[in-house]
């Protein structure tokens, strides 16, 4: 498990995550599934974390959802993909401050990044540290049409803004193209 | 006692504090609880608050003073916590920037001193929250249907944090940028050395001496005068012009403590060029 970030650290990867195949996962509850389906910023667990533990979201979870509510535009429409039940947070009690998976649609990535941007420097300021001297980790699903992109961005939380905000213009090249026409 | 009386008494540069004003502000507390008025209350926590940070700080520079070294990075890693809780529920009313009762000023001391000392490797832990409470109303928490009570926010005078009552520890790693800095770790036979923190408490005769640290990058000793061709010190067995030459593992951080205010012991007539994390 990771704990600690030295340098920053950028990837794009095509993803084969989409909203409809996490409406398909056992951990999505099913009296919640209309609702779910509604989020175009959605919180995703991580069912990868070890054998028998189930799926977990990072300890930060509780607070940054809070946050998101409170601060986003009345065009997000967020959700969390787990029952009240299963919810539960893997600590790791690093200075690395980990945010929950989610996945959105391209349109609200713009809208995703200043939020997420704002709850890290909020969480700097929290800790006592500047932004260059707090390290975050952020993996995001962008969804446009029925392709996605995983983002997933380890470093100072400084960097944050401007790093992801140089990533939109070239995530999906198809849909620039047909932005000229 | 007045609220004026708190005030002023807390805004002094006490270097040790009443145990009655802490009792007075308590009073103050839970009669606006009864009151139920709860700007009130809150206010009074705050204050209470701001008495648990200078006095945390006072008591924290009394151990460096002597030198129990731990147990004051324990109660400075408190303190910084301890700030962590008032500032979202004070910063609007009374700004830390304008360093009412001195709390910019401790606020920035803790950085300070956390780099005086030699701690490098901590532990942290990691589990599995599965189920929690909220302090003020104690239901278990839900994301779905939350209770409306925001951790680390004020209700009538009480801070919400969370009851964990359902947890799993799953692991203990090894850091060098822990959440929980007192985790520090004791490496068997060696023994830290607290070198330049006993220099500067040497010279320090109160916790509000005004002092600061400049930081700069320099060429570690054993890094000096080698030529290109010898055998890198890194103990790569590799040529330094090969190895470290170009990479920042040959410089250390070097710490120039600042005295605002002319010390009681004269000036430092040497300086410690360079000292090591162990004895």
């Amino acid at each position: 498990m990771q704990h600690e970030v030295e340098n920053l650290e950028l990837k794009i990867i095509d993803s084969d995550v989409t909203f409809e195949s996490i409406y398909s996962k056992s951990f999505i509850p099913r009296e919640y599934l209309d609702e779910i389906k509604q989020a175009n910023f959605l919180l995703i667990p991580n069912e990868n974390i070890r054998e028998n533990v189930g799926p977990t979201f990072p300890e930060t979870t509780l607070e940054f959802l809070d946050y998101i509510r409170e601060n986003k535009t009345d065009n997000v429409n967020l959700d969390i993909a787990i029952s009240d039940e299963n919810f539960q947070r893997l600590e790791l009690h690093s200075a690395v401050v980990v945010i929950a998976t989610f996945i959105v649609t391209s349109v609200i990535l713009p809208i995703a990044i200043n939020l997420v941007s704002s709850y890290l420097y909020d969480q700097a300021k929290k800790h006592n540290r500047s932004n260059d001297d707090l390290c975050a980790e952020v993996n995001i699903i962008v969804q446009d049409g029925s392709t996605s992109k995983n983002i997933n961005y380890k470093g100072p939380v400084s960097g944050i803004k401007e790093t992801l905000d140089s990533v939109i213009p070239n995530l999906f090249p198809g849909d620039s193209e047909n932005d000229k026409e | 006692m007045t609220k004026n009386d708190i005030e002023l008494y807390l805004n002094s540069t006490n270097t040790v504090l009443e145990k009655s004003v802490l009792e007075e502000i308590e009073r103050f507390r839970k009669q606006a609880i009864n009151d139920r008025n709860e700007c009130k209350a809150n206010y009074f926590w705050c204050i209470r608050q701001i008495y648990i940070i200078q006095s945390s700080f006072l008591n924290m520079f009394n151990l460096l003073k002597n030198k129990k070294f731990e147990k004051a990075w324990n109660l400075l890693e408190r303190t910084c916590i301890e700030i962590s809780f008032l500032e979202k529920n004070f910063e609007n009313k009374y700004s830390l920037m304008n360093d009412s009762f001195h709390l910019a000023f401790i606020k920035k001391m803790i950085k300070e001193y956390e780099k005086l000392f030699p701690y490098q490797f901590f532990t942290s832990r990691e589990g599995i929250i599965k189920k929690e409470e909220c302090s003020i109303c104690g239901q278990v928490v839900s994301i779905r249907k939350p209770c409306g009570h925001k951790i680390g926010k004020l209700y009538m005078g009480e801070l919400c944090t969370h009851k964990v009552i359902d947890y799993e520890l799953i692991g203990i790693s090894i850091v060098t940028d822990p959440f929980d800095k007192y985790t520090v770790l004791h490496p068997e036979g060696l023994e830290y050395n607290y070198q330049i923190i006993e220099l500067l408490m040497s010279y320090l005769t109160s916790p509000y001496d005004k002092w600061y640290i400049d930081e700069s990058k320099v060429i570690k000793p054993e890094y000096r005068n080698i030529g290109r061709n010898t055998i890198c010190p890194c103990g790569s067995l590799k040529k330094y012009k090969n190895c470290c030459l170009n990479s920042e593992k040959k410089y250390t951080t070097h710490y120039r403590i600042n005295l605002l205010f002319t010390p009681q012991n004269g000036v430092l007539d040497k300086e410690i060029i360079f000292t090591s994390t162990w004895k």
